[in-house]
């Protein structure tokens, strides 16, 4: 088990996009029928998906750990020239590493490590929108140690901490009239926290249902770097310093109903509504003001947004379980502010996957996912720049999971 | 076994995504033939910036860019009387003084200077010195058609001219052809048109009704008698759709937003309150004050204490209207001795200076105030008519562009002519500023980024945007659809060591 934990551990969490920069990946299972899992447990991953439930795991201590590959590409056509151009987006591997432990029948303790948000968009350096965006990576990786209660046999609460490390990177081109090429990087990483909190009820046998609530965090970047390329001739106009900003990873409240339609059937539903309004604007702060370089005021104006999702798992036999799943997934942008920083349409998620039980002990899931980035005509207006977005993404995920 | 194959075929999968497929913009020319275009105007139209024409503004001339679109939907090739040479990557700048020498200028370009006070910044100075370029920029190139036939300094009422005697227009003509004739001569299918800016600003960049004159090389410049224009315009449109050429016409810009005018303001004389009575208190100062205002010596004008109170020079901490001497002033207050009280007066608030006011001497020599190198003996220092469009000059400026604008927009829509509303852009540009692909542009001289170093011309950027413009009024009017350029992929200026 370490041997395996400890390369997935290593790898650095560049990820892709659902709904503006949420990434939906945090279970293998539960990605491949459709990222459900708020009303079944599912192993360990329900740390994530609703912790009331990680006391309804058979085994004393159960471990789950897997990876994506993202492999996505955004395509624009400029609604001015007609011009077709393409993201050169690298794979994104978001991971997550979940371990659960039953103290008693009552109480169990769990930890979570996954990478909720995250984007990794490439335009390239010359490209149309050069003077929006280049590249940005954002990630966030939260580590939520969690506790659950079972008040009843029907009936359990869950609750985590999560302590959120997030880190951003964005080349963009300045639009200055002096000198080509000028550039802006800016970095930063920073802590903040946040919680997950569920309540999950069995109202038959085959019946039940789950509440989660992933609350909101201010990603506050106090002390990031900032690194401006000009001509020499503006070096004193655009120096390089600090500068501060606040990115909001909006809360997510989820309801889910699942169904045993038999033994070897289960099927579900949720939906989620994300709390994208809070991302009114992305400011950046600028330690040092100078007649040309005033703070950057970036108006986001995102609306809330739902998700829903319906899957299903088969029970093949007692070596494989099968499942499928869909998903539509609502931009929170609105059209005058379609931003290719974050450049997320609509997008409709379907979903396979499947598990191999080896033992009593040791299983491996598999999913696939591709999500269709459905064609839209907007614009950030305050740039003046647009035209038509699509997006495309095959996901591929790999999970392992162990308990006694 | 299963499951071992499939840990190495699931991450291949994700490796070879399926990409999205937009269409393609659909593309037409609409009622249009795009297929020969000639475009006929002045400076704006020949590529001209930064004082000067070279190469490199000719390939990214504002019709060039306009015809590379229309390829798209039919356009055929679009020849330009490149400059070769040295007038080619100097520059070609055109000034009647240099012209006697057989010289001709560099273009400006961004360098650091050192000001007479020993600050250094960066800005415009020309690349290079004057030099023998007259001949070879008037050498006969006739030999081709060109689609290029901007001619800079091009009035409207050039156009008909048969003996038009500038250099460039030498160039593509043969002996006894007009602009207008080279131009109907090509028989093109579509024309752009944008005239009459010159019949303008070669009064306002002179100083209006101030300007230098040479008897029998710089004539005093004249605004263009709004009815003739109204006559040559449309016999020019005439001209040019005889054949059934469809075509886009552009209006005049209101040249006293343009950075020209705009970056040295007229209350840019900033003192401190020492100053302010230093100047204040000069017996020159007042002893000119208590002359405008004795009536009992200097009073044979009794009608005129409105103008001896306009005259006064009262000086403050702050900003100041600098000091001019204007010719339109009243000559009458004289004194009993018969001396004449010189025409000073301080700059009001809507009065214009000039790009070209030499910065160094307000810097050191009191331009637009007075001299004080030697405290002790202050020389008073006016501001020069030539610097200077008063409001008088203004209103005939803003009369003569909105009668001209009046007769292009008539003469477009009584033709069926695409219209673009140049004034209206320039004045967005002026206020509200223009965004666009991420850029933000404004009239401010150098930084806003649409003008070039003249403060008159456009720079690449802004002939990109302004092209946009023209397309669009194109694609309105015969419901094509040419598709628009990238602005931001053109360069910005650079700065030259």
């Amino acid at each position: 088990m370490k041997k395996l934990l400890l390369p997935l551990l290593g790898i650095i969490p560049l990820l892709s996009f659902a709904g503006g920069f949420q990434v939906n990946l945090q279970g293998t299972k539960q990605t491949g029928m459709g990222h459900l899992g708020t009303s079944f447990h599912l192993g360990a991953s329900s740390t994530y998906f609703n912790p009331a439930m990680m006391g309804l795991d058979e085994n004393k201590f159960s471990v789950e750990a897997g990876v994506n590959l993202i492999s996505s590409s955004v395509q624009f056509r400029n609604g001015n020239t007609g011009i077709s151009e393409m993201t050169d987006n690298p794979i994104g591997t978001p991971f997550y590493l979940y371990a659960t432990y039953k103290i008693n029948d009552k109480l169990s303790a769990g930890l979570g490590v996954y990478t909720p948000f995250g984007s990794t968009v490439v335009w390239g350096d010359d490209w149309s929108g050069k003077y929006l965006i280049q590249d940005i990576s954002l990630s966030a990786i939260f580590i939520q140690p969690t506790l659950s209660y079972n008040i009843s046999d029907k009936l359990r609460v869950g609750a985590g901490f999560a302590i959120v490390q997030g880190q951003v990177e964005i080349n963009r081109a300045l639009p200055v009239p002096i000198g080509n090429d000028a550039t802006a990087n800016l970095q930063g990483s920073t802590t903040a926290f946040g919680f997950n909190a569920g309540i999950h009820y069995d109202v038959s046998e085959k019946l039940s249902v789950g509440l989660t609530h992933r609350s909101k965090v201010d990603v506050e970047l106090e002390e990031g770097d900032v690194d401006f390329t000009v001509d020499a001739a503006l070096a004193t106009a655009f120096p390089d310093g600090k500068f501060s900003a606040t990115l909001p990873l909006p809360g997510t409240t989820t309801l889910g109903l699942a169904y045993k339609v038999s033994d070897k059937l289960l099927v579900s539903a949720e939906g989620s509504l994300v709390q994208w309004s809070e991302y009114k604007s992305l400011d950046f702060d600028f330690e040092t003001n100078t007649s040309s370089l005033d703070d950057s005021e970036n108006p986001r104006n995102y609306e809330d947004a739902y998700i829903f999702r319906v899957g299903a798992q088969y029970s093949y036999s007692e070596m494989f379980d099968f499942r499928a799943g869909f998903y539509y997934d609502q931009s929170p942008i609105q059209d005058e502010y379609f931003n290719p920083e974050t450049p997320n349409s609509d997008n409709i998620g379907i979903t396979a996957g499947f598990s191999g039980h080896f033992g009593e002990r040791f299983g491996v899931d598999a999913s696939i996912l591709y999500i269709i980035g459905t064609e839209r005509d907007s614009e950030y207006q305050p740039a003046g720049f647009g035209g038509t977005y699509a997006s495309r993404s095959v996901i591929t995920g790999i999970g392992l999971n162990y308990s006694f | 076994m299963k499951t071992r194959n499939l840990l190495y075929i699931l991450p291949l999968a994700a490796l070879t995504a399926c990409e999205p497929d937009i269409d393609e913009v659909e593309v037409s020319r609409g009622s249009a033939d795009f297929s020969k275009m000639v475009a006929v105007g002045n400076s704006l139209t020949a590529g001209y910036q930064s004082g000067a024409l070279d190469a490199n503004g000719q390939i990214n001339s504002l019709p060039a860019m306009i015809a590379g679109q229309m390829t798209q939907v039919g356009g055929g090739s679009f020849n330009q009387p490149i400059l070769e040479g040295e007038l080619g990557s100097k520059g070609a700048g055109f000034s009647v003084l240099l012209a006697g020498r057989g010289e001709v200028e560099t273009r400006l370009a961004l360098k650091g200077t050192v000001d007479c006070l020993g600050n250094r910044s960066v800005g415009p100075v020309r690349k290079g010195d004057n030099y023998a370029g007259l001949a070879a920029l008037a050498a006969d190139v006739s030999g081709q058609e060109y689609n290029n036939q901007g001619v800079p300094g091009a009035k409207l009422i050039d156009l008909d001219d048969p003996f038009y005697p500038n250099p460039y227009f030498t160039r593509m003509r043969t002996q006894g052809q007009s602009m207008l004739s080279l131009a109907t001569a090509s028989n093109a299918t579509f024309f752009s048109l944008w005239i009459g800016n010159n019949d303008v600003l070669g009064y306002a960049a002179a100083g209006g009704d101030d300007a230098i004159t040479i008897p029998g090389l710089l004539p005093k410049p004249e605004l263009t008698d709004a009815g003739m224009f109204k006559t040559e315009y449309d016999a020019a449109v005439a001209a040019l759709t005889a054949n059934g050429a469809k075509g886009v016409v552009a209006n005049i810009p209101d040249v006293t937003t343009i950075p020209y005018f705009t970056t040295v303001k007229w209350n840019a004389l900033v003192l401190t309150q020492a100053q302010a009575d230093f100047f204040n208190s000069n017996p020159l100062v007042q002893g000119y004050n208590a002359a405008l205002d004795n009536p009992a010596i200097y009073g044979q004008f009794p009608d005129s204490t409105e103008e001896a109170a306009s005259r006064k020079l009262i000086f403050k901490a702050g900003s100041n209207g600098f000091l001019m001497l204007d010719q339109d002033l009243t000559t009458a207050f004289t004194d009993m001795s018969g001396t004449q009280l010189p025409k000073y007066r301080l700059l009001k608030s809507g009065e214009l200076i000039t790009l070209t006011v030499p910065g160094d001497s307000i810097r050191c020599f009191g331009y637009g105030s007075a001299d004080i190198s030697d405290p002790a003996n202050p020389v008073i220092n006016p501001m020069r008519g030539n610097h200077v469009l008063d409001l008088d000059e203004i209103a005939k400026i803003n009369a003569a562009t909105e009668a001209y604008n009046n007769t292009i927009r008539t003469a477009a829509s009584a033709n069926g002519l695409a219209f673009v509303d140049a004034n209206a852009r320039l004045e967005e540009l002026s206020t509200r500023g223009i965004t666009v692909d991420g850029i933000s542009f404004s009239s401010d001289f150098v930084t806003g980024g649409a003008f070039s170093l003249d403060g008159v011309h456009l720079s690449t950027r802004g002939y990109a945007f302004i092209a946009n413009d023209f397309i669009s009024a194109i694609n309105a009017t015969y419901g094509s659809s040419i598709p628009k350029v990238s602005v931001g992929s053109y360069p910005t200026i650079e700065v030259e060591q």
